[in-house]
């Protein structure tokens, strides 16, 4: 009897685990596998992706490109998304980490990072520089703000949100006003 | 007012405008010559061979520049910029090596859709110069030699339809398309898209009120400026009338603009802040005109302590203590990172080639962009004459004088002419004096001129190398093949040349394939391996597949693959392999179960049979 009730709770305990799905993990291997997991204390930035400027000068963009996969018709490209911050991220881990997982098309410049710090952005989701107009291409804001150096650089905080959008004339349909106002200004 | 008196009146006007002139500059440079600030060639080589170095701590080299890191970026902005700063400066280095692997990659750019870019024409430009630059032919590039940078990057850029696209880009389009045409005084063919006066128009409609030009809007830029007076400083000595306007107003405008602009500390401001780029540029422009930047007045600015600051101190000012540039001093936004102050791949590639400008001109050789042959001594005796005629001209001079050296200024070839430094006084006395001065005729040559292929011989370390290279190749060797495939092609006629030919092409295409690969690789894992939480068990084949290519591969081209895209494929990896090992012992403890129960209901079943017999026999009895 005593026997029976050893093999019930044994075959009980089995069906539990199996229940509970028997995820069997060393350490390492459930840090890389959730390392991106947004969790209550884990550290988080947002990013979105948005070309809507091409939306108002249609007539300047390269013919080859006049497609809603390529330009979205409310130039959304990626919403405001929240992605995981990990230590030392920068503007261009996040985008690098962002596109992959939403398959999004995405040419850089730069090819030795750690030899060369600076990664230019060529191209996103097809749209290039150029592609709108002499004065068009990919710019990042950080908070709002438009920094003036490369986004392998910018080195992100806890709550950041970035901005990727296309401009066709410079920064300034953009809301950046370093460029225009302060290029050509003296003393 | 009679007609005569009118005519007097032109004539003191003219006087004295002239008079005010020559006064002007008479005193600018005797200001200028008590101002010198001297700085010999000697010190600007050291600068220059302090970014070098600097830059050879950068790419870990200790022998050449050009070395396999460098030459991973060949075609690109810093790939390129070094090698034309290295070639200007004339130090050797690993020159042959930039060709041979700039040659494959404008082939293996070229077999796209795009080619080399589908906007930017200043691809075709910036690695025209460098083929230049370091010896090479632009006009002979790829597999064949089939391939012309020259015309597809300038006269003949169109698209698809034929339209002419070299300013897709804006401004810059056209003005290193006029810099790369005349980089070797290349011929336009008559049935070019553009012609050299197509581009010159579109860069003159372009200026600005206040002189300058701009990448856009209404106040110039003084980099933009500055490139823009480099491109012309060929024409700057043309009487051709464009749109009523001469080259050379529109360009004096340009420097007076500039001067207008410079700091007191000698540099310039521009895209935000006070920089170094924007310094050098003006420095080029200058310099391609013949000006001594050390002794314009115009250019040489008194800061609050009094200091006299030329352009060259306004350069010095971003030089580092481990000899490379920096890019500025201020931080807009603050951000650790980015530290203002520490050297910088542009702007010391940048001042790199100004100091191959500025050695230039003050040894009397061509302009930095001007890669013709030197001038011999014979010309350069012929130019330097002529200008102290026109020196020792002054208004009172008789018409027959000022014809005199006017008829020697005609003597010098007319693709030369832009090297006299001094016409733009020869030409003001010639109107005054009313003398007839032609429209200039350049003549251009064919475009072949200069692009000797040279003769190698394929020695007997080449060959040793060629069969020393391993069995079982890494895209680390890319460089050293294509260099030797180069030697082999351009190599006269030796024994073992087919041999040579047959085991390096083997190389070469191993390559190829690895780079494919590689290439490949990425281009799966982005494709079959987001989003993360759609990898279950069923891709474990697909995973398994792209890891085992990629475990395959040396490690040389395992770290040629983006870190962030090695860390999908291991996290992928792990994921299955947990999942597998889950199901495994899910099945494993299910079996157990299922044995377990079975047991015990067999075990209970024999035990109530044994009772009831028990019960039966009991009954029995």
């Amino acid at each position: 009897m005593k026997k029976d009730i050893v093999v019930v709770v044994v075959i009980v305990f089995i069906i539990v685990v199996l229940c509970c799905g028997t995820k069997i993990q060393s350490v390492d291997d459930y840090y890389l596998t959730h390392i991106d997991d947004i969790t209550e204390d884990s550290e988080t930035v947002f990013l979105s992706i948005e070309c809507s400027t091409i939306l108002d000068n249609w007539n300047d963009l390269d013919t080859a490109l006049r497609y809603e996969k390529y330009v979205p018709s409310n130039g959304i490209i990626l919403e405001k998304t929240e992605y995981v911050l990990r230590k030392g991220d920068t503007v261009y881990d996040i985008l690098s980490r962002a596109v992959r997982h939403n398959k999004i098309q995405m040419e850089y410049q730069g090819a030795n990072l750690n030899a060369y710090g600076s990664v230019y952005i060529r191209g996103i989701n097809y749209l290039y520089e150029f592609s709108c107009g002499p004065l068009s291409g990919w710019m990042y804001t950080v908070n709002g703000e438009f920094p003036n150096y490369g986004c392998s650089k910018y080195k992100l905080k806890d709550g950041d949100v970035i901005a990727w959008v296309y401009t066709c004339d410079l920064g300034r349909d953009v809301g950046c006003e370093w460029i225009s106002n302060n290029k050509g200004a003296s003393k | 007012m009679n007609k005569k008196s009118l005519k007097f009146l032109s004539v003191l006007l003219c006087s004295i405008i002239i008079v005010a002139t020559v006064f002007c500059t008479a005193t600018g440079t005797a200001f200028a010559q008590t101002s010198y600030n001297a700085v010999s060639v000697e010190q600007i080589r050291e600068v220059a061979n302090g970014i070098i170095e600097w830059k050879k701590s950068d790419v870990g080299s200790d022998n050449y520049l050009i070395n396999d890191v460098l030459l991973r970026q060949a075609g690109s902005t810093p790939g390129d910029w070094y090698p034309i700063g290295l070639g200007r400066l004339g130090v050797v280095d690993n020159q042959e090596g930039y060709l041979a692997v700039i040659n494959d990659n404008v082939q293996k750019r070229y077999d796209t859709k795009d080619k080399l870019d589908r906007a930017k024409a200043t691809e075709w430009h910036r690695i025209s110069l460098a083929v230049l630059a370091c010896g090479g032919n632009p006009r002979r590039m790829g597999e064949n030699g089939d391939i012309d940078l020259i015309a597809d990057g300038s006269y003949n850029r169109v698209d698809e339809s034929g339209v002419g696209i070299l300013g897709r880009q804006g401004i810059n389009g056209f003005i290193w398309g006029l810099i790369t045409l005349d980089s070797m005084y290349y011929e336009v063919p008559q049935s070019a898209y553009y012609s050299r006066d197509d581009i010159i128009l579109q860069i003159l409609k372009l200026q600005l009120d206040d002189g300058g030009w701009a990448l856009s809007g209404s106040t110039s830029d003084p980099d933009i400026t500055a490139m823009t007076i480099q491109s012309l400083a060929p024409y700057y000595n043309s009487e051709k009338q464009y749109d009523g306007k001469k080259v050379r107003s529109v360009v004096n405008k340009a420097i007076d603009w500039l001067s207008s602009v410079q700091l007191s500390s000698g540099d310039f401001y521009s895209w935000g802040m006070p920089n170094c780029e924007s310094t050098v540029q003006v420095v080029v422009a200058l310099s391609s005109l013949g000006i001594d930047i050390f002794t314009d007045s115009r250019f040489i600015k008194v800061d609050n302590d009094g200091k006299r600051n030329t352009l060259y101190d306004g350069i010095m000012k971003y030089r580092t203590a481990l000899g490379g540039f920096t890019h500025s001093y201020m931080n807009v936004i603050e951000n650790p990172s980015a530290v203002a102050g520490e050297p910088n791949t542009m702007a010391s590639e940048q001042v790199l080639y100004a100091m191959a400008a500025i050695i230039r001109q003050q040894s009397g050789l061509r302009r930095l962009y001007d890669f013709r042959e030197e001038q011999s001594y014979a010309l350069q005796q012929q130019i330097k004459a002529v200008e102290s005629q026109i020196e020792s001209l002054t208004i009172t001079s008789s018409i027959q004088e000022i014809k005199a050296v006017y008829d020697a200024y005609l003597e010098i070839e007319g693709s030369e002419r832009s090297y006299v430094k001094n016409y733009n006084k020869l030409s003001e006395l010639l109107a005054f004096a009313g003398i007839d001065y032609e429209k200039e005729n350049i003549s251009y040559n064919s475009g072949d001129i200069g692009a000797v292929i040279p003769t190698e011989y394929f020695t007997a370390e080449d060959i040793a190398a060629v069969e020393s290279l391993p069995k079982n190749l890494t895209t680390a060797y890319r460089p050293q093949v294509l260099k030797l495939w180069r030697k082999l092609q351009n190599s006269v006629e030796f024994d073992r040349k087919q041999e040579m030919t047959i085991l390096l092409e083997k190389a070469k295409n191993e390559i190829d394939a690895l780079q494919d690969e590689i290439d490949a690789l990425q281009r799966e894992i982005k494709e079959e391996l987001y989003p993360f939480e759609n990898i279950g068990l069923n891709q474990r084949k697909v995973v398994y597949g792209l890891y085992n290519r990629y475990m395959a591969l040396s490690e040389y081209d395992r770290a040629q693959i983006e870190q962030t895209d090695i860390e999908g494929l291991l996290r992928c990896k792990t994921q299955v392999d947990n999942l597998r090992t889950a199901l495994i012992v899910g099945i494993v403890c299910g079996v157990v179960a299922v044995g377990l129960t079975t047991f015990l209901i067999l075990h209970i079943r024999a035990r109530k049979k044994k009772k009831k017999s028990m019960a039966m026999q009991e009954s029995d009895e």
